[in-house]
C-alpha cells in the first residue's frame, strides 16, 4: 500500500471525503445538553483509514480533514482547536495501534479523550487560564462515551468494506 | 489487510474504566471545593476586563473585537444569555455561582470566571 496507485488514490479521496461530510453533519447538530461536547463524527473516517489503510494514510486523511473543513467553514481559531485536537488523537492511536494491546474500541476511546484533553491544553494556552481543567472531567467521560460509539462504527465499516 | 475482530478485549474494559474512575474523582476533587463565589469576572484574552458583584443584578454587554457576549447577573447567579459567536457554547452553558466555575467562549477568547473574596486587589472596578 505505500505506492501511490489509482485504487489508494481513490480509498483515500473516498475517506477524506466521508470525513469532512462527516465534520459538516457534526456542526449542524448544536451541543446543548453539555456545552462543548461533541461526538467526534470525523474519526469514523480516520478509524477506518487506521485499521485498513494504514497509519499513515490515517495521518493523511486526519490532518487534511482538518486544513480542509477549517478552510472552508472555520476561521483561525477552529483551526487552532480542531488541529490541537486532532494531532493529539492521532499521535495516541497511532502509539498504542502499533502496540496491539487494545481493540478498535479502546483505541478509538483513548482517540476520544486525547483529542479532548489536546483541546483543552489549546484553550488554556490562548485563554490565557487555567480555569477550564474544570471541564476535563465532563470531557473525559464524553471522550469515552464518543469513543465507544466511534469505535463500534469505525471497527464495523472497516470489517466490512475492503479496499 | 488484515482486520481484528470486533470485540472488547480485557485491555479496552481495563481502559474504560480507569478513564470513567479518573474523571469521577477529578469531578469529586473540584466539587468539594466548590464554596459560594462574590464576583463574577470577565477575562478577554485572559487579561481582566471586568469585575461585576454576584449580589448586585445587572446585565452587562461585553463588546469582544466586532462581537458581543451578553452577561446577567441574577439571583446570585452568572449566566450568558447572547452571543454572536459561531457556535453560541457560551449561551448553552449553565449559570454558575461557585468559585472557580467558568463559562468559555472560545471564539471569542472570552471567559466569566467566579471568584471569591481575597483573591484580587481590587475590590469593585466599575466600567
Amino acid at each position: 500500500m505505500k505506492t501511490l496507485n489509482t485504487k489508494r488514490l481513490t480509498t483515500l479521496a473516498l475517506t477524506l471525503a466521508a470525513a469532512m461530510i462527516l465534520s459538516y453533519v457534526e456542526a449542524m447538530i448544536p451541543s446543548v445538553a453539555i456545552p462543548g461536547v461533541k461526538m467526534g463524527l470525523a474519526n469514523i473516517a480516520v478509524v477506518f483509514a487506521l485499521y485498513t489503510l494504514g497509519g499513515r494514510d490515517a495521518a493523511f486523511v486526519s490532518l487534511l480533514r482538518v486544513v480542509l473543513v477549517n478552510v472552508l467553514f472555520g476561521n483561525a481559531a477552529s483551526f487552532i482547536y480542531s488541529a490541537a485536537g486532532a494531532v493529539c488523537s492521532l499521535c495516541v492511536m497511532l502509539a498504542f495501534h502499533r502496540l496491539g494491546v487494545f481493540s478498535v474500541v479502546g483505541i478509538s476511546t483513548l482517540g476520544g479523550v486525547s483529542h479532548n484533553i489536546g483541546q483543552i491544553i489549546a484553550a488554556t494556552v490562548i485563554l490565557g487560564t487555567d480555569r477550564i481543567v474544570f471541564y476535563l472531567p465532563v470531557l473525559l467521560i464524553s471522550g469515552v462515551a464518543s469513543g465507544i460509539v466511534v469505535g463500534i462504527l469505525g471497527g464495523v465499516v472497516a470489517a466490512r468494506v475492503k479496499p | 489487510m488484515k482486520i481484528e475482530k470486533l470485540t472488547l478485549k480485557k485491555a479496552d474494559m481495563i481502559l474504560i474504566m480507569v478513564i470513567i474512575s479518573a474523571a469521577t474523582v477529578l469531578w469529586l476533587i473540584f466539587s468539594l471545593g466548590l464554596r459560594d463565589g462574590e464576583y463574577a469576572v470577565v477575562y478577554i484574552n485572559g487579561e481582566e476586563w471586568g469585575r461585576f458583584e454576584l449580589e448586585r443584578n445587572a446585565e452587562i454587554e461585553i463588546p469582544v473585537g466586532d462581537g458581543y457576549n451578553i452577561l446577567v447577573i441574577r439571583g446570585g447567579k452568572a449566566d450568558v444569555i447572547d452571543a454572536d459567536c459561531p457556535d453560541r457554547t457560551c449561551v448553552f452553558s449553565h449559570a454558575v455561582d461557585s468559585v472557580g466555575q467558568t463559562i468559555v467562549c472560545l471564539p471569542h477568547r472570552m471567559t466569566v470566571v467566579i471568584e471569591g473574596r481575597g483573591e484580587s486587589d481590587v475590590d469593585i472596578e466599575l466600567r
